[in-house]
C-alpha cells in the first residue's frame, strides 16, 4: 500500500514539474518572440544598408524599370523612436521578424504604400503608433531613396476593410496594426508624402 | 490519481488551444463559389431527361439515366457526383466565382481532384469560353457567372458513381497594385486564341461550343472579406494560461509534501 501511494507520489511529481516547465515556457514565449524579431531584424537592417551602400550603375538596355521589386526598406518614425526594416509581404511568418510591405499597395513614391507591422509580440515595432500626432515626420529609405511623410491623421478601421490600401489621390504611407481594443478593428496612420530626396 | 491526470491533461491541452486561436489564421480564399447559386442542369429529381450523343449506343431516343449531383459546396470547392452515366453522358453546373477580395485577382489555375479518367471537367464562362489559368482577372467584389461541364466518356463503368471536387486557386493581380491596387475590369481571353476543346471518345459527338449556358441572373450577394493582417498576439493569455499552469504545478508539488 505504501508502495502505491510512493508511487502515485512520483508520478504526481513528474507531473507538476512537467506542469510547471510549461506554465514558465508560456509565460516568456511573447518576450522570446521579442528577442527573436530584434535578432533577425538587426541582420535585415544590416542587408538593407549594405544594398543600399553598393551604387549599381544603371543598364541604359534595361527596359523592365516598370515591373521594380520591392527588396525591402528602412522605416524610421523619430517621434516614437522607431528604426526598422520593411520586408516584402504580410504573411504571418514574415510579420514575426519585422513589419512588411502590403504587395498589393504601391512602392514608395508612387502611390499608396501600405505596411504592416506587431502592436505587440514579435518585436512590437507598432507599439506606439497610435501615440503619433498629425505632424509627426516618418521617414522611409528605399532604393537609395529617403522618403519624407507626414503624418496626416490616425483612426481605425473595421478588420477587413482593406480600402486603406487602396490608391487615396496622393504619394502616402499607410501603416496598419493592430489596436487595442480587440482583433476586430485595426489603427491606420496615413502620412503624406513630401518630399524624395 | 489517474482521474486527477487526465484532468490536468485537459487543462494543459485546453489552455494550448487557446494560445492556440490567437494564432489561428486559416488560409483566406480570395476567390470563392457561390454557396446560394450552385445548380445543376441534371441532378437526379429533376426528372428531366438527358441529352445523348448522335449515334450513342445506348440512345433510343432520350432516357433518364445518369445524373449530376452536387454533393457539397463550400466556399473553395464544389464536390460533384455523376451516378449511373453513360458514354457521351454531359451535364452541367451553373454556378458564379466571387473575388471576395478588396484587390484584383487572378485565377491561376482550376483544380480537379479525385477526378477518374473516364470524366472530363472543364470550367467556361457563360460565353463558352475556358477559363485558362492566368488569363482571367476579377476586379474587386466582383463575381462572374460560370459553368462547370462534365462529361462521361467510353471507360465509364455501368453503375457507378462518380465523385471528384473542383477547386479554384487564385492570387492577387500584382500587375494592377503598382497604382496602388485600383480596381480593373474582368479579363478574358480574346476569342481569336485557340480554344481548348474536350473531344469525347471514339464517338463523334456534342460539341462543347453547342452547350447554351444559362443567362446570367442579377444577384448582388453580401461578400464576406477576409482580415487585414493580424498583428497582434494576445500576451494576457499566454501569462495566465502560463501562470494557470504554473501554479497547479506548485499546488501539486507542495500537495505531495
Amino acid at each position: 500500500m505504501a508502495r502505491k501511494k510512493r508511487r502515485t507520489l512520483l508520478k504526481l511529481n513528474r507531473w507538476s514539474t512537467l506542469i510547471i516547465i510549461a506554465g514558465v515556457s508560456l509565460v516568456l514565449y511573447p518576450l522570446l518572440t521579442d528577442f527573436y524579431a530584434w535578432y533577425e531584424q538587426d541582420d535585415l537592417k544590416e542587408q538593407i544598408v549594405n544594398s543600399e551602400d553598393i551604387n549599381i550603375p544603371p543598364d541604359d538596355t534595361d527596359v523592365s524599370s516598370g515591373t521594380a521589386v520591392f527588396d525591402g526598406a528602412l522605416l524610421e518614425i523619430p517621434a516614437i523612436d522607431l528604426s526598422v526594416p520593411v520586408q516584402e509581404g504580410t504573411s504571418l511568418d514574415l510579420l514575426a521578424i519585422s513589419p512588411g510591405r502590403y504587395t498589393e499597395s504601391a512602392l514608395p513614391g508612387e502611390g499608396n504604400t501600405a505596411i504592416a507591422g506587431h502592436r505587440n509580440m514579435y518585436g512590437n515595432p507598432f507599439l506606439h503608433l497610435a501615440e503619433l500626432q498629425p505632424g509627426d515626420k516618418i521617414f522611409l529609405s528605399y532604393d537609395d531613396e529617403v522618403y519624407e511623410y507626414e503624418v496626416e491623421e490616425l483612426y481605425t478601421v473595421e478588420n477587413n476593410d482593406w480600402s486603406v490600401i487602396e490608391p487615396c489621390g496622393y504619394a502616402a504611407l499607410t501603416l496598419t496594426t493592430c489596436h487595442q481594443d480587440g482583433r476586430s478593428v485595426r489603427q491606420i496612420v496615413r502620412a503624406r508624402l513630401l518630399t524624395d530626396n | 490519481m489517474r482521474k486527477l491526470g487526465y484532468v490536468l491533461c485537459l487543462i494543459m491541452i485546453f489552455s494550448y488551444m487557446m494560445v492556440g486561436t490567437v494564432y489561428a489564421d486559416t488560409a483566406k480564399n480570395l476567390i470563392e463559389w457561390d454557396q446560394d447559386y450552385c445548380e445543376s442542369n441534371d441532378d437526379p429529381d429533376d426528372n428531366k431527361l438527358d441529352s445523348m450523343d448522335p449515334g450513342n449506343p445506348n440512345s433510343d431516343g432520350v432516357m433518364d439515366i445518369g445524373s449530376l449531383d452536387i454533393v457539397e459546396v463550400t466556399a473553395g470547392t464544389i464536390t460533384c457526383a455523376i451516378d449511373n452515366a453513360y458514354p457521351g453522358y454531359q451535364a452541367n453546373i451553373n454556378t458564379r466565382i466571387i473575388n471576395v477580395t478588396k484587390n484584383p485577382v487572378k485565377i491561376t489555375s482550376v483544380r480537379v481532384e479525385d477526378k477518374p479518367d473516364c470524366i472530363l471537367v472543364s470550367l467556361r464562362d457563360t460565353d463558352g469560353d475556358e477559363l485558362v489559368g492566368d488569363e482571367l482577372t476579377l476586379s474587386k467584389d466582383s463575381s462572374m457567372d460560370v459553368v462547370l461541364i462534365t462529361r462521361v466518356l467510353q471507360s465509364a463503368q455501368q453503375a457507378t458513381t462518380y465523385n471528384f471536387s473542383i477547386v479554384i486557386e487564385a492570387r492577387q493581380d500584382e500587375s494592377h497594385s503598382s497604382g496602388g491596387g485600383g480596381g480593373s475590369s474582368s479579363s478574358r481571353r480574346s476569342s481569336d486564341e485557340e480554344e481548348l476543346v474536350i473531344e469525347p471518345e471514339d464517338n463523334p459527338t456534342t460539341d462543347p461550343e453547342e452547350i447554351t449556358p444559362p443567362e446570367p441572373e442579377g444577384i448582388s450577394l453580401p461578400i464576406k472579406l477576409p482580415e487585414l493582417p493580424i498583428t497582434g498576439g494576445n500576451i494576457m493569455m499566454f501569462i495566465g494560461s502560463g501562470a494557470a499552469l504554473g501554479g497547479l504545478g506548485i499546488m501539486f508539488k507542495r500537495r505531495r509534501k
